[in-house]
């Protein structure tokens, strides 16, 4: 295993670039309140690696999508665990960005050069708020269905456009098929591959800079 | 301390504990690729085949109309129990399954509107379950059904 790595890393050369991150010294004043951050890593890579696993038995469709979580949790094998993990860590994500977000600004750590990081964090929360909101339809039952029924008709309360936006976000009057693809769409396409590029630019924005001294 | 440092020196322990993480990070791998494999495994490879349970005697068919019945059968160890309606409209003799095509909700027959109705948004079919108003976006589904030696039969994938 160790040798096949060399091997491949002689070549692609991916563990000299981050030796040096990976393997730097860390201040001794860091505490366990420093891994509020990475233990929200830790929680994405959980969402994508179940989600990827739920989208193989998961139907997008009007007629389907409920049926086919009921699959999920009463058929298919692990189907209601991979289910729960997806659905606890989502949870804890909000969780845990939230007391990472209260730690770095007790600690002050938001001030420059950090401004746009923070600025980024605040993308992570942003895009994890909504790809629960598009998540909790996607069960389409009752409480999915009229869940968005009430939240998609607040933006109809936007003067003058209010109408317009519920029709961009509902793709149409009302909440249907078209809603259901539409958020699945965001939900395992769009949101993602979002989350993938602000969390990149969040830990190259740690990695330039490195940790704020703190209190 | 000349002690300590022969017995545990540094290096031995740094090692010690990028194995221990590599190996914890390994364990973590292999459990994921077993519980992944098991995950995507059919939990049932044989085909399912349709199943005939009896329903009710050929007798008890409506002359002309609606009328709610319900099949009970049993699945391995559980006893199942849905509701459906046998309908007879002029010589055609179905059977409509009763969950509304919307979101699921178990329609009734409204024998004063003539109508299925649905409680929950208001979907209406009619007899033949074609969809008449409200969100349903499909006729109510048909039970596949047989008669043989007087008894009513309904067929249910297994
Ligand atoms: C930021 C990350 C994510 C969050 C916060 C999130 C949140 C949610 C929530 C709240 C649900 C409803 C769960 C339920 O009621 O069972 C859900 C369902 C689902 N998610 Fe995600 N998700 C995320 C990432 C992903 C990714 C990356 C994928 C796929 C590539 C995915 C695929 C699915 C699928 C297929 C369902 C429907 C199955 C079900 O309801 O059990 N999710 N998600
Ligand atoms: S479930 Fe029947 S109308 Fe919505």
């Amino acid at each position: 295993m160790g040798r096949l790595f060399d091997w491949v890393d002689r070549r692609f050369s991916l563990s000299t670039p981050h030796k040096n991150f990976l393997q730097r010294g860390i201040p001794a004043r860091l505490s366990y309140l420093y891994c509020l951050g990475g233990i929200a890593f830790t929680l994405v890579i959980l969402l994508v690696l179940t989600g990827m696993m739920l989208s193989i038995y998961y139907v997008p469709s009007e007629a389907e999508a409920f049926q086919s979580v009921l699959r999920i949790t009463r058929e298919v094998r692990l189907g209601a665990l991979i289910r729960g993990l997806h659905k606890w860590s989502a949870n804890l994500l909000i969780l845990f960005i939230l007391l990472h977000t209260l730690r770095v600004f007790l600690h002050k750590a938001y001030r420059p050069p950090r401004e746009l990081n923070w600025i980024a964090g605040a993308f992570t929360l942003v895009l994890t708020l909504s790809s629960g909101f598009t998540g909790y339809l996607l069960p389409w039952n009752q409480k999915a269905y009229w869940a968005t029924v009430v939240s998609t008709n607040m933006v109809s309360t936007v003067p003058l456009i209010g109408r317009h936006l519920l029709y961009l976000v509902r793709g149409g009057p009302e909440i249907d098929g078209t809603t259901l693809v539409r958020f699945y769409s965001l939900h395992v396409l769009w949101l993602p591959l979002a989350m993938g590029l602000v969390l990149w630019a969040h830990f190259h924005m740690v990695k330039r800079q490195g940790i704020s001294g703190g209190l | 301390m000349a002690l300590t440092d022969d017995v545990f020196p540094m290096d031995s322990r740094r090692d010690f504990l990028r194995r221990f993480v590599k190996s914890g990070f390994g364990l973590l791998a292999f459990l994921f690729g077993a519980t992944l494999l098991r995950f995507l495994y059919p939990s049932q490879v044989r085909t399912r085949q349709l199943l005939y349970h009896p329903l009710l005697k050929e007798d008890d068919i409506p002359r002309q109309g609606v009328r709610r019945v319900h099949l009970t059968y049993d699945k391995g160890e559980k006893t199942i129990t849905m509701r459906l309606f046998l309908v007879h409209a002029g010589a055609d003799i179905f059977a409509l399954s009763s969950s509304c095509t919307h979101l699921g909700c178990l329609v009734d027959w409204s024998r004063h509107k003539e109508q299925f109705v649905c409680p929950c948004h208001g979907g209406k079919y009619d007899m033949q379950g074609n969809v008449m108003a409200g969100p349903p976006p499909l006729a109510l589904a048909r039970m596949p059904l047989k008669i043989e030696n007087g008894v009513v039969y309904i067929g249910i994938k297994e």
